[in-house]
């Protein structure tokens, strides 16, 4: 060879300088590749790394830590004097209500002054209290007996915690037949309360 | 050349492996066991449905000293020292995970969390229990369902109401 290069041969070392040069802009375009799926893979969290709730409610816990309720008593109730006149065979009722108003039935004559038996309770502030009573059994002091239907408040909502606390009234009822033993009747008054 | 052509064909492997999102593509091309997570290999992400809340209801200080309360994951309740648990609602949390079926999961929980007061203050839930299994896996309908419970630690000054948050992670093992 005399050094020129033939049309073909000039054509195969061009072709081999443009292979040379391409094949390195594909390494480079394929290490770009790599990196970018690499980055793809680590910028996955929501598949890959530990996830979380994402959506509706999240876990929670809860506790509402109380005082022990304590109930005491501030009054009693009475009912007053009661004059049987003329009671009805069916029998007549008195009432107190909670607002210590007497109430008072056909053939019966009422007097003197009545109110409604008065307690206090102390719990947590702000707590809602439910009052519960039941019917209990007054004893007469000559003998004979008067069933006692209790009146209780609605929900007694706390305005303290602890004292001072919070009264409230229980009133209630009786009914007088014409047989009812006159006397003094008395008897214990069976109320609780527990939080709501 | 043939060193050019060599490292041209690496990178083209190591490329299509990062980017394969299928194990069995990516098992012919490399003929060696995959390093990759299973959660790299799914499509499906966990999901976490919470369905109850912890509730302890209500607890009652009946002395200075404080006390705890625990409830299992089952649902039993015991008491410790100046405190007893007197709710009628209460509830141990309940949680649905979903995602692959059959996919083995890990499940993590926090080992004390605070429960802080409305009005002020804080209490601690020193253990969280649940009645997940050693390896949780999720069932053929890509489902598993767990409870937890925990203990509660109150002193003797608190009152009111106190709530905290419960965070939960899951991912595929």
């Amino acid at each position: 060879m005399d050094g020129r290069l033939g049309t073909a041969e000039l054509d195969r070392r061009r072709i081999g300088t443009k292979w040379g040069y391409f094949s390195m802009t594909n390494f480079l375009r394929m290490a770009a590749v790599a990196a970018t799926a690499a980055a793809a893979v680590t910028a996955a969290p929501a598949v890959a790394a530990p996830v979380g709730v994402t959506s509706g409610p999240k876990p929670t816990a809860n506790a509402r830590i109380i005082k022990p309720l304590t109930l005491t008593r501030v009054r009693d109730l009475d009912f007053g004097t009661i004059v049987m006149d003329s009671v009805p065979v069916g029998g007549s009722a008195v009432s107190v209500s909670t607002a210590s108003a007497r109430s008072c039935g056909a053939g019966l004559t009422c007097s003197g002054t009545a109110q409604s038996a008065q307690y206090n309770v102390r719990g947590t502030n702000n707590q809602v209290v439910q009052v519960f009573a039941t019917n209990v059994s007054l004893t007469g002091s000559n003998g004979g007996s008067l069933t006692f239907t209790p009146a209780v408040p609605g929900n007694v909502t706390l305005t303290s915690s602890g004292a001072p606390g919070n009264n409230f009234d229980v009133g209630g009822s009786i009914t007088v037949l014409p047989t009812t033993i006159d006397g003094v009747y008395s008897g214990d008054m069976e109320v609780t309360v527990d939080y709501l | 050349m043939r060193l050019r052509v060599c490292l041209s064909g690496w990178v083209m492997a190591a490329g299509i492996v990062l980017s394969s999102p299928s194990q069995a593509v990516q098992c012919r091309l490399c003929g060696a066991p995959s390093n990759l997570a299973d959660a790299e290999r799914s499509g499906t992400p966990v999901r976490i449905e919470v369905q109850t809340s912890l509730n302890f209801d209500r607890l009652i200080l009946t002395a200075q000293g404080g006390g705890s309360v625990r409830i299992a994951p089952d649902g039993s309740r015991s008491a410790k020292g100046g405190v007893a648990s007197a709710g009628s609602r209460t509830m141990v949390g309940s949680v649905v995970l979903r995602g692959e079926p059959h996919r083995t999961i890990r499940v993590d929980l926090p080992s004390q969390i605070e429960l802080w007061g409305f009005s002020g203050g804080h209490i601690a839930i020193t253990r969280i229990e649940t009645d997940l299994p050693s390896a949780p896996r999720l069932d053929a309908n890509g489902r598993l369902a767990f409870r937890f419970g925990g203990e509660v630690q109150v002193d003797g000054n608190a009152e009111g109401d106190y709530r905290g948050d419960v965070p939960i992670t899951v991912e595929y093992l």
